[in-house]
């Protein structure tokens, strides 16, 4: 089994050396090493992806956050065969470690070397892939299934989870299916925007174009890229193979 | 009961800020607080709150309402209406409870199944032009 260690930039930082020289050993000593690749800003996610597929590797394990697991599985998920792996380290970030069980820092290294794998779904949005959440704010239209329309006359926030904690209401695994969270969005006296959870509306969809009446909006697409509307969401109809704890949430 | 489950249960919530418009469809449970025009059909339980407004003819396994709608409405198993509940249109169910207060003005058929009013209005509707 070729792993390929995938390193996230922030890990340079040399809080990290201590940690990833543990990491390193204990990989090691279950028998699971392999190359390492580290991300800077010549050399993307997709470049050290393909080089390390190109070179046998069939297990790309993400050392770092929520947005290096992304990114991972975006370049990943065009691959038939490839097993996404997820080791992560720090502490921002870190929503999808425990839905799949497993533990942050060395911890994470026997979830590896366990090899218990599940098919996840993969969003896309226009031609993109995505694994968490997408986020907006202000006035979005929603057309679902081709077949029904969600309209909202004040502002709302839409959040649409694939991976997520959906915001306190619970974790929901629905056959196929994404969910779309809309929550009136209250200004208070000092201007700031609050969300009202009491009112929240629950959609599950399999697609959705989401358009704006006025200008355009701008989507929040796993916590690190912007996409404008218009937008169609769907699923993808490749999975994800992901090694996970027993503890999963998901 | 459905009348009794939290919000949680619902696969589908529409809340009080949303206004859904088309042809919805669902294979689980759905609570609708909101407005809603054009058709609902789920094969799970419905469950109508107090402040929902409902344009729309409505197809369900059970359902529990509290709320106003416009429409034929067709349950196979239990109908339950609350005190609040106003219904205008024609109902079709086999079990129906219906609480002191409850209004419904249309015709009340208690044999779900046999005659479904949501595909006996669209019938209607598509010969009406070839017969003029």
């Amino acid at each position: 089994m070729p792993y390929f260690y995938l390193y996230d930039s922030y890990l340079q930082d040399r809080s990290y050396a201590a940690t990833l020289i543990k990491l390193e050993t204990t990989l090691t000593d279950l028998g699971i090493q392999g190359r390492v690749g580290r991300l800077t800003l010549l050399k993307s996610v997709k470049d050290l992806v393909e080089t390390a597929i190109h070179g046998g590797a069939d297990t790309i394990v993400a050392v770092g956050n929520d947005i290096t697991l992304s990114q991972t599985a975006q370049a990943v998920i065009k691959h038939q065969r490839i097993t996404v792996g997820f080791i992560p380290l720090g502490t921002q970030n870190q929503i999808i470690a425990p839905l799949l069980g497993i533990p942050t820092g060395i911890l994470a290294c026997h979830v590896l070397s366990g090899r218990l794998i599940e098919e996840l779904p993969v969003g896309k949005i226009n031609n993109h892939y995505w694994l968490q959440s997408i986020i907006t704010q202000g006035l979005p239209i929603m057309e679902c299934e081709k077949s029904y329309e969600v309209v909202v006359e004040s502002p709302h926030t839409l959040k649409i989870c694939n991976l997520d904690n959906y915001q306190g209401v619970g974790v929901k695994k629905l056959n196929n299916k994404m969910t779309a969270l809309l929550t009136p969005t209250q200004q208070s006296g000092l201007g700031w925007f609050k969300n009202n959870s009491n009112a929240t509306s629950s959609l599950p969809f399999k697609e959705l174009k989401l358009t704006s009446p006025e200008e355009e909006l701008s989507l929040l697409v796993d916590n690190y890229r912007i996409i404008k509307t218009p937008a169609t969401v769907s699923i993808a109809p490749q999975k994800l193979r992901i090694i996970v704890g027993k503890k999963r949430l998901i | 009961m459905f009348k009794s489950e939290n919000n949680s249960s619902a696969e589908t919530l529409i809340g009080p800020s949303v206004h859904v418009k088309g042809d919805f469809k669902s294979q689980g449970n759905v609570q609708i607080e909101g407005q809603v025009t054009g058709t609902i059909q789920t094969s799970g339980n419905l469950r109508v709150g107090e402040q929902a407004v409902i344009n729309a003819n409505i197809s369900a396994a059970n359902a529990y309402v509290a709320g106003s709608i416009k429409g034929n409405v067709l349950v196979t198993d239990k109908l339950e209406l609350s005190a609040k509940a106003k219904i205008e249109g024609d109902v079709n169910t086999k079990i129906l409870i219906m609480a002191e207060g409850a209004q419904l003005n249309g015709r009340c058929q208690m044999s779900a199944g046999t005659n479904d009013p949501i595909n006996k209005t669209k019938k209607e509707k598509t010969i009406a032009p070839q017969e003029n």
